[in-house]
């Protein structure tokens, strides 16, 4: 099977700052991933390098396509979400699924109109007679329609409330993800969506700092709740954080065995959360 | 082809107000203000002593000589032509800020991003706007003419009817209404042709310019042709100011107003005289010319060239955050 996502030396400079410096990067397909950053760490000008939308240096294939030169082809097999809430405000809600239809050969107007029954959205509406959430639900209903091989979600739920947001979630993996496709997904409410990930991807300063399945996750990263009595021994073993709760200190640990853990006190796996956290340390330093 | 029809429809849907409800509009004014101005007309005729009140209009159109005649109704020719001249006028407004907006208004409000994630070139948006701008508003615009000619058609004939005129069938059958009206239409293509640099130069305004595009469109190039005076003005040179004005500050801005080849080549605009009317300005003759002319050819790979500079942006340039 053929990356998603091939790139070799990946960069881009706005005169001197350097948003991306030399991403390596290879995706298959069949997954979820997160990508998730702080502010400011290139993750948007990594998603824009992706989908033809900014040049860049470096080598650079997504779904075969050189995404710069050969957009217009890319976009057939690629759709994205790259910011809420830019539907025209001209728009009406029928003529903006009347336009996709029309253009876009992977368009199913019976899907895009189940998706929209469950919302309060009025096909008579203009864009701009709809409130910001509604605005999104659109937008997501549009493009979750399309039957796209790789679908790029930059944080797609912004605006909306945590009731739509679960549903979303649940809709993307259920109806709209197989094993052909990939997904990627920016968010900052990193809790809401590692439950669907099946990887996950930390930048950090135009880098990437962490790539790994959640399952890999899960087996690196452990939480330990340390009682005073081992604190020593739990400071030589090198957690990457620390946080105070009820009196206890909670360690995270990067790479050590179950059974050191075990021995310090309580174990449990972390959340991609506390892992960004402690991973993400000085990063507007 | 399903594709560019839709994108055409989106331009429509985009901008109906400019397309549809702009001649629409001026029509229905139009209409308004003769219809007064017919009911004052007639309430005045009744002000008139009684002896005066029915003219003898019938006889006086039989007594006038063939040539007479003939003059009366060029002259009939020229005020139907005119009332069509209204609405090209109004399309010229439409299509400027149109072509000006064209590029610039979904990277003010960054609806391009979702334009953009759609698997649709950027050389089929750019062709368009262009074919929506040269071909469907003129298209909207020809019917609009059409109408108020009809209109006024039907107007004058009640009102001739109205004051005993039997012959007001002579204002039908003498206007030489559809050779107009084809003329009209083959000057659809041949004006999309003349107007390309206007086009031409307003969308790469469009397509280049961060913020007012409309000053840029304008005022860059009367700044030029101060400059240009200036030099005249400190040296010796003698730059043809007049060239400038015309072919170059005509062509890119007044030459998004339809029919403004009327004039032949090097000219912009119309000049209206005693011997002519708006009636010639729809010729086969001002057409023919105009084919032959270097002035559109050169004008046609003006735009181009410039259409070519607003796809770069369009294709290339990086959305701002």
């Amino acid at each position: 099977m053929t990356a998603v996502i091939k790139a070799r030396g990946l960069r881009k400079n706005y005169g001197r700052f350097e948003a991306l410096k030399g991403i390596d990067l290879d995706i298959e397909p069949g997954k979820i991933i997160g990508l998730i950053g702080p502010n400011g760490a290139g993750k948007t000008t990594a998603i824009k390098a992706m989908l033809g939308l900014t040049d860049y240096q470096g080598e650079l294939k997504v779904l075969g396509f050189d995404p710069h030169t050969q957009r217009h082809q890319l976009m057939q097999e690629a759709c994205f979400v790259a910011d809420v809430a830019v539907l025209p405000r001209w728009i009406r809600v029928h003529q903006a699924i009347e336009y996709v239809e029309g253009v876009h050969p992977r368009f199913s107007r019976t899907k895009c109109e189940a998706l929209l029954a469950k919302t309060k959205i009025n096909p008579k509406s203009r864009v701009r007679e709809l409130s910001k959430g509604m605005i999104v639900q659109l937008h997501l209903a549009l493009v979750m329609a399309i039957d796209a091989k790789l679908l790029v979600l930059d944080e797609p739920t912004l605006g909306l409330d945590i009731l739509y947001r679960r549903e979303f979630y649940q809709t993307l993996l259920n109806d709209y993800f197989d094993n052909g496709k990939t997904i990627i997904v920016t968010t900052h409410q990193v809790e809401e969506i590692e439950h669907i990930l099946t990887d996950v991807m930390f930048i950090k300063d135009g880098q990437i700092v962490l790539r790994s399945t959640m399952d890999e996750v899960a087996e690196r990263f452990v939480e330990v709740m340390v009682g005073p009595e081992n604190r020593e021994k739990a400071l030589a073993l090198k957690p990457i954080d620390e946080r105070q709760v009820f009196g206890k200190s909670i360690y995270l640990f990067d790479g050590i065995s179950r059974k050191d853990a075990e021995q310090l006190g309580e174990t449990r796996t972390p959340g991609i959360a506390d892992v960004f956290v402690a991973t993400m340390k000085g990063a507007y330093k | 082809m399903s594709t560019f029809l839709t994108l055409l429809k989106r331009e429509y849907w985009e901008n109906r107000g400019g397309f549809l409800w702009a001649p629409i509009i001026v029509i229905s004014l139009f209409t308004v203000f003769t219809l007064i101005g017919m009911i004052a007309g007639k309430v005045h005729l009744g002000n008139l002593p009684v002896e005066m009140r029915s003219l003898p209009l019938d006889q006086m159109i039989a007594k006038l000589s063939p040539e007479q005649l003939q003059k009366a109704m060029i002259g009939w020719r020229h005020a139907l032509a005119g009332f069509g001249l209204i609405v090209q006028m109004v399309l010229g407004v439409v299509l400027f800020f149109y072509l000006l907006s064209s590029l610039h208004d979904d990277r003010k409000d960054r609806s391009i991003l979702f334009w953009k994630s759609m698997p649709v070139s950027d050389f089929s948006t750019l062709l368009s706007k262009y074919v929506s701008a040269a071909l469907v508003a003129p298209l909207f615009a020809w019917v609009g003419v059409i109408v108020l000619q009809l209109i006024m058609l039907v107007m004058f004939s009640i009102f001739f009817l109205s004051n005993g005129v039997q012959k007001y069938t002579l204002l039908w059958t003498e206007a030489d209404l559809i050779g107009m009206w084809i003329r009209m239409f083959v000057g659809i293509p041949l004006n999309a042709l003349w107007a390309l640099p206007a086009y031409g130069w307003l969308m790469m305004v469009s397509s280049w310019s961060r913020s007012r595009p409309f000053l840029w469109a304008v005022f860059a190039p009367i700044g030029v042709g101060l400059v240009l005076t200036w030099i005249d003005v400190l040296s010796n040179l003698q730059i043809p100011q007049s060239w400038y004005w015309i072919n170059m500050f005509g062509r890119a801005i007044l030459g998004v107003v339809p029919w403004m080849f009327g004039d032949g080549a090097n000219a912009i605009g119309f000049n209206f005289s005693s011997d002519r009317g708006p009636y010639d300005l729809y010729s086969w003759e001002a057409m023919g010319s105009l084919l032959g002319s270097a002035h559109l050819w050169i004008g046609v790979v003006a735009g181009l060239a410039m259409l070519g500079v607003a796809f770069y942006f369009r294709r290339y340039r990086e959305i701002a955050d």
